[in-house]
């Protein structure tokens, strides 16, 4: 073969070595959009960090109440008489969680006796500040739990 | 005029005269008192006080006459004047109000300050002729006397040490006094544990139950270990002989080290199982501090960290339970709960560690890309050395 | 089939002009920022596929993507570090241009250059408070507190950007509406008529030239292929190695003393110095005045390099005495 001809054919290869490779990228970046555009199957969004639904408001009668986790955080969804209130049960003096007491409507801390009211204020212990209040309302005929505007 | 209209008219003024004499008496009684004018030191204090606003003027205390600037006249043995009372008649003139319950009751105080006093070391001393122990205006101030709840009184929980110790030299320097500097007033103040009018020291046997008013499950633990039985045989201190009752310092993990030995001979099997709660704790606590840590970074990474913070929660609540359980000195139970806290933690932070696996993972992603960039590149060079190479 | 046909033609004959003798690496930074442009633009359509610009909801959204959308972590990130890369070039470019004196007449193209360095402003800024962390509120917020304190037009400037007085859902709204709605088309037209003074005018051509082999556009556009492809794994590699934070969650409760991002530390620092708010926006808008008439001041090309200089400093100095104070 004549140097002209190898070098054309070279010269060949290599176009198509480069149109290749370029192709390949181009499909690469094509399968990442791909992926990325398919919706995880593991959760599809919703604010759940958010909101969250509790139960159904027949579920938990007047005087009781249900611990849930929100956010990492373990929260007390209480039905009063006056409506339904979600404290956290995380005790405000040291961190402890804090447990219902359906009898005495209270929540008691087991580490240092702290005693807190169903509305979450201080009633005796060491706590100094009462218990942080998170946003429940019903929605139809269930109860959520969530921060801000509800 | 008739004599009907004339004596109508005496009346009515001297009426006028009595309302306006007796109306508004708290407010008029300042006016008409005369003392502050001659005894003008006094009168700011006494201005500040509570008693200035419910009428409880100089003559209360001190007799006399408060209508005239005629000093004669104003101390007049005839107007009842007392002058500065003798200490020991400090206790019973304050009583003669602050323990009767008809005089007491619409200002809600309760009456048996003095009887208390009387129970106390001051009170008994003072019986007996001793001048030198706190009356009632050594704590209360003879004129600016605050309600306790006032920040400024001598009483509030935040000023009672500095009370106390214009006699007594201790000092709280411990937890108990910062926390009062933080403003917690629901920290223990002097008369907490010692009493605001019964004011004796407790002995031996009234140190736990003092304690154990705030810290319910310490004591709760401590009268049911060994230690509670022997200690009381040997009339030692059950909360002081470790924590020392008024420089009581953050308890950290080397009291153990500290104040065993000092009944228990080092390598005792009693002193090993002090060591061997102290391992346990601190193992928790490392644990647990680490695993925080680990979380905080991770969050700044934007992860979902909720259901790690969850369990941390959960392992501190364990952790924070096993402190009053201490004084229990039942290694079993401490155990559980330290072990308990110690493995949450431990598998949290296993957790957050691998998430740096994932990390790992794309660089490994990123440096496979990176070769394909690579021989991308060459590619490209070697297609413009071919072209370079037609045109030379 | 005829159309692209003739488009290829037309192509093949622009790849194979020769391109002037002049023509060194720099010259390869205007492709890098359209390139650039261009991944920006992809990166931006596909977070628009899950982000949500409600103030409930915005802050989610991007826990979201960085979480559960496979590879969100790294669209997000690409689209984070290509837009610092993205002004890093846009910068070095108009530098580039400004000190070959490219600018000498091609005065239109030079300001409409300018105005693009503005819209990259105007992106950066809408865009940085769409993730509606603390950083990003409150470093929003500082400026919203300046551009209050002008008189007259302060008000009236906050009505149009913010949507009202106060930095709130209705702003975040706005800011979003002008970051994928508006600017973008802005963008491209102000680059297609760039692009197309570019190629009518043809490249600046200075007096002194080095002389070199002659190649083709073709050539030109392979090596820039290769600064491409580097700079997209550069992109790549801070989107990998260093994944875009996120701090808590925007509280306007919770006031916090935020720093902005470097490419505003100059005119920052500039309203900082001044202890008067106004005369610091009035001065900074005269730099910028300034900058469009470059090509008039920079007649002569000593004056040019020293204004040149002159401002650098000054930016720079502008720039660290915002970054320390």
């Amino acid at each position: 073969m004549s140097e002209q001809e190898t070098r054309y054919e070279r010269r060949t290869f290599l176009n198509k070595l480069l149109g290749g490779a370029l192709t390949v990228s181009v499909m690469g970046v094509i399968g990442a959009v791909m992926a990325y555009l398919f919706p995880p199957e593991r959760r599809v969004f919703n604010p759940a960090r958010r909101r969250m639904r509790v139960a159904r408001i027949d579920e938990i009668p007047i005087g009781k109440g249900k611990q849930v986790l929100f956010s990492g955080e373990p929260v007390w969804v209480l039905h009063l008489r006056g409506g339904w209130i979600a404290l956290s049960a995380i005790c405000t003096h040291q961190g402890c969680l804090v447990n219902w007491d359906e009898k005495r409507l209270t929540f008691a801390c087991p580490c240092h006796a702290g005693l807190f009211d169903a509305n979450g204020n201080v009633l005796a212990g060491p706590p100094r500040r009462p218990l942080k209040r998170l946003r429940a309302s019903v929605i139809g005929d269930e109860v959520y739990i969530g921060e801000g505007e509800g | 005029m008739g004599g009907v209209g004339e004596s109508m008219l005496a009346r009515l003024l001297f009426l006028a005269i009595l309302v306006s004499a007796l109306g508004g008496r708290a407010g008029a009684a300042q006016d008409q008192n005369s003392c502050l004018i001659c005894h003008s030191e006094i009168k700011v204090e006494y201005l500040e006080s509570v008693h200035t606003d419910l009428g409880v003027t100089c003559i209360e205390c001190h007799g006399g006459d408060s209508t005239t600037l005629e000093m004669q006249q104003a101390h007049a043995l005839e107007a009842f004047f007392r002058g500065v009372p003798h200490r020991t008649e400090i206790p019973e003139l304050c009583a003669s109000c602050h323990s009767d319950p008809v005089k007491m009751k619409p200002y809600g105080l309760r009456t048996d300050q003095y009887a208390e006093y009387q129970t106390s070391q001051h009170g008994k001393l003072l019986a007996q002729g001793d001048t030198r122990v706190a009356v009632c205006t050594d704590c209360h101030r003879a004129h600016r006397i605050l309600p306790a709840w006032e920040p400024r009184s001598s009483t509030h929980p935040e000023n009672i040490s500095e009370t106390c110790a214009q006699c007594h030299a201790q000092r709280d320097q411990g937890v108990h006094s910062a926390a009062l500097a933080q403003g917690n007033t629901k920290a223990p103040t002097c008369a907490s544990c010692h009493g605001a009018h019964g004011a004796a020291p407790p002995g031996v046997e009234d140190i736990s139950k003092v304690c154990g008013t705030c810290h319910i499950a310490e004591r709760a633990h401590f009268t049911a270990s060994p230690h509670k039985k022997l200690m009381d045989e040997q009339r030692l201190s059950e909360c002081v002989s470790c924590h020392s009752s008024h420089t009581i310092e953050p308890t950290g993990h080397n009291l153990f080290d500290r104040v065993c030995v000092n009944c228990h001979v080092l390598g005792s099997h009693a002193q090993l199982v002090g060591q061997k709660i102290k391992t346990l704790l601190a193992a928790a606590d490392e644990s647990l501090r680490e695993a925080a840590q680990l979380l905080e970074q991770a969050q700044q990474k934007a992860v979902d960290v909720s259901s790690y913070r969850s369990r941390l929660i959960e392992a501190r609540s364990y952790f924070l339970q096993a402190l009053p359980a201490q004084h229990s000195l039942d290694i079993a139970h401490i155990e559980e709960l330290a072990r308990r806290a110690k493995s949450i933690a431990d598998d949290v932070r296993g957790s957050l560690h691998s998430l740096q696996g994932v990390f790992a993972i794309r660089l490994l992603g990123l440096t496979l890309v990176w070769v394909f960039l690579f021989l991308l590149v060459i590619v490209i060079s070697l297609v413009l050395r071919e072209r370079r190479g037609e045109r030379l | 089939m005829n159309a692209l046909a003739r488009v290829r033609e037309l192509l093949r004959a622009e790849l194979r002009q020769r391109v002037p003798p002049h023509l060194n690496f720099w010259h390869i930074l205007g492709g890098l920022t359209l390139f650039l442009l261009f991944v920006e633009i992809t990166t931006g359509i596909l977070l628009m596929v899950y982000y949500r610009p409600s103030a409930d909801e915005a802050y989610e959204s991007i826990f979201y993507i960085m979480n559960d959308v496979q590879l969100g972590w790294l669209i997000h990130g690409i689209h984070s570090w290509g837009a610092q890369l993205f002004i890093l070039l846009v910068l070095a470019h108009l530098l580039r241009v400004y000190f070959h004196e490219a600018y000498r007449e091609r005065e239109l193209n030079w300001v409409i250059g300018v105005l693009l360095l503005l819209v990259i402003g105007a992106f950066a800024f809408t865009g940085a408070l769409l993730v509606w962390d603390q950083k990003a509120f409150w470093g929003t917020d500082a400026v919203r507190r300046v551009i209050a304190g002008v008189p007259l037009v302060g008000k009236a400037i906050l009505y149009f950007l913010w949507g009202g007085t106060e930095l709130d859902a209705n702003a975040l709204l706005r800011f979003y509406v002008f970051h994928v709605g508006l600017l973008p088309w802005v963008a491209i037209g102000l680059v297609a008529i760039h692009l197309y003074l570019v190629s009518r005018q043809g490249l600046f051509q200075p007096k002194t030239f080095r002389s070199s082999a002659q190649e083709t556009y073709a050539d030109v556009v392979l090596r820039g292929l290769i600064f491409v492809i580097l700079s997209f794994g550069i992109v790549l590699t801070l989107a990998v190695i260093f994944p875009a934070e996120l701090g808590g969650r925007a509280d306007p409760l919770g006031y916090q003393s935020v720093k902005p991002a470097w490419y505003f530390l100059p005119a920052y620092g500039l309203v900082k110095l001044i202890a008067n708010k106004t005369a610091g926006v009035a001065l900074a808008s005269v730099g910028v005045l300034g900058l469009f008439a470059a090509p008039w001041l920079g007649r002569n090309s000593w004056v040019a390099w020293g204004l040149g200089m002159l401002g650098i400093a000054a930016v720079a100095l502008l720039a660290a005495y915002g970054w320390r104070w």
